[in-house]
């Protein structure tokens, strides 16, 4: 009734301020080119790091526009044997149903959590997850104090940097330290090959190239800040890593964990936690004893809000610091399937 | 054409009015309502049926503005579409954009028959945006009338979708409090 209400309220909106709205959304759109360009670059470029080292997962959900899609249909192609049969009796049974409505978070600035398939068949649970951050934006232009340059510090000495780690004998993401390393051995190789580096290279930003960024964690820091922050926000980063020789963004995140609770906090079982373009699929197969074979199940997804510290130095590397901020419970009851008639 | 002639021409009650209508706004109705439907065949129909509504009522309407007399009859059929469609499966887009109307007004109001309640709110909603900036007024207007996604929003705005989402919850915030401070909630 409230919706109703609101929608039909907008029909007295003044004509002058849809004006003004329709002169700025209905312009003729921007081309994208440069910035597509960019993204097939920030693939190629994570690509690599993920060939030559462990590449981090940051942890944000795809966020499918248009029909929700079945996360249950892909997780059915993708399975095989018993899973593969869960997710087909999953996908059925959730092919005529709407989804949850949204969770709204105000504790997480309204961030909104929908779940939009579900299944219980008494062994097993499944759930298809939308979350919609609305967290704040990243902040430019953090100063981290020297208990915080200490941690980052200490992680760089141990070959930890920002997505890529490196073995701790030899603490470097130095682009021409690890060609200079360039092996081949028995199981593959080490170090950066002459091929990748040049790529790499080739494939900085025009600020990253101006400046000569040579080390690998402050090349795919920068891609990534460009896909994260405004136009306006990169060139104020770039600005303050110019004169500072450093440079640290604050960006706030909600994601979820890999923990399913019973009402009582207790996890349901083990969760597999699977991120897809439809949506992320959270699953437990089977689950924990007393959780099988009851009428309906009633639990609750736990999401992580964290803060990190994007922080880049201009002739080093990059380091992200997560710090937990909070957590939130989304719940859910799910009635098992063969007992509904 | 100028909207005064097209007027003109409704008002003779030539059927070339609705050609005219549908060539100058026919893609702007259409992104309008498939910005609420998310549904190619939906969006047709409520277009072809927004130049019907348009036909029976002009005259005796005279719009001030012709566009926005259309655009709002062709958000209110999207809206009441998307009601009739409830047993479909509705876009993800959609939910999130409902959800959000959901969170606008206080508790305790709203009532689905109530058109004087609706254009008192009306009446409140035109002051509070009375009291934004003008790139506010476009954030909340881009999503709150015209439905438009927050990624098309962003690329509009030059702002990235965090930056959208953000404000737009600080928006939705502030016009509950507005509300709320006018005693709209009592």
């Amino acid at each position: 009734m409230k919706t109703e209400t609101i929608i039909s309220a907008f029909n007295y909106v003044d004509d002058s301020y849809l004006d003004e709205t329709c002169d700025k959304l209905f312009a003729s759109k921007p081309s994208a080119p440069a910035r597509a360009a960019r993204l097939r670059h920030t693939r190629r470029i994570v690509l690599l790091a993920a060939v030559l080292s462990v590449l981090f997962a940051l942890g944000a959900v795809a966020y499918a526009a248009g029909w929700f899609p079945s996360v249950f249909g892909v997780m059915k192609e993708q399975s095989t044997d018993q899973r593969s049969e869960f997710f087909t009796a999953a996908e059925q049974a959730n092919a005529d149903t709407e989804p949850s409505p949204a969770v709204t978070l105000p504790e997480l600035d309204y961030s909104r959590v929908t779940i939009f398939e579900s299944y219980y068949d008494g062994e097993g649970l499944a759930l298809g997850l939308n979350i919609d951050e609305t967290v704040p934006p990243p902040v430019v232009g953090y100063e981290p104090d020297d208990g915080m340059l200490a941690r980052i510090h200490d992680m760089w000495s141990r070959g930890s940097f920002a997505y890529i780690s490196v073995d701790p004998a030899q603490p470097t993401d130095d682009l021409d330290a690890m060609l200079a390393r360039y092996e081949v051995i028995d199981k593959g190789a080490i170090g950066l090959s002459p091929e990748d580096y040049q790529e790499i290279m080739e494939a900085r930003s025009p600020n990253a190239q101006a400046a000569d960024l040579r080390n690998h964690s402050s090349i795919i820091m920068d891609f990534n800040l460009r896909e994260l922050l405004s136009d306006a926000d990169y060139e104020r980063f770039w600005a303050l890593l110019r004169a500072n020789g450093h440079a640290c963004v604050v960006v706030s995140e909600l994601s979820p964990s890999d923990h399913v609770l019973s009402p009582d906090g207790t996890d349901l079982g083990i969760t597999a936690w699977d991120d897809l373009d439809e949506g992320l699929c959270l699953s437990i197969l089977p689950l924990d004893a007393p959780f099988r074979d009851l009428d309906s199940i009633s639990g609750s997804i736990k999401l992580y809000c964290s803060t990190q510290y994007w922080y880049m130095e201009l002739n080093g590397p990059s380091c992200i610091l997560y710090d937990r901020s909070g957590d939130a419970l989304i719940p859910f009851t799910i009635k098992n399937s063969n007992t509904v008639s | 054409m100028e909207d005064i002639k097209i007027i003109a021409l409704y008002f003779a009650r030539d059927q070339q009015a609705i050609a005219e209508t549908k060539g100058k706004y026919g893609p702007y109705l259409s992104t309008l309502a498939y910005n609420i439907l998310h549904n190619p065949e939906d969006t047709e129909e409520v277009v072809s049926d927004t130049y019907l509504h348009a036909w029976r009522a002009i005259p005796p309407t005279r719009p001030r503005s012709l566009k926005h007399f259309l655009s709002r009859i062709s958000r209110n059929l999207s809206f009441m579409r998307l009601r009739s469609s409830a047993a479909r499966r509705r876009s993800c887009e959609t939910v999130a954009l409902l959800s959000e109307f959901e969170e606008l007004i206080p508790d305790g109001r709203g009532s689905a028959e109530d058109a004087l309640e609706a254009q008192e709110l009306g009446r409140l909603l035109d002051r509070f945006l009375s009291s934004l900036m003008p790139e506010d007024r476009v954030l909340f207007l881009s999503r709150y009338f015209y439905a438009a996604s927050i990624r098309d929003i962003a690329r509009r705005c030059s702002l990235t979708e965090r930056q959208v989402k953000y404000r737009l919850s600080l928006l939705r915030t502030q016009l509950k409090a507005f509300l709320e401070s006018e005693d709209y909630a009592q």
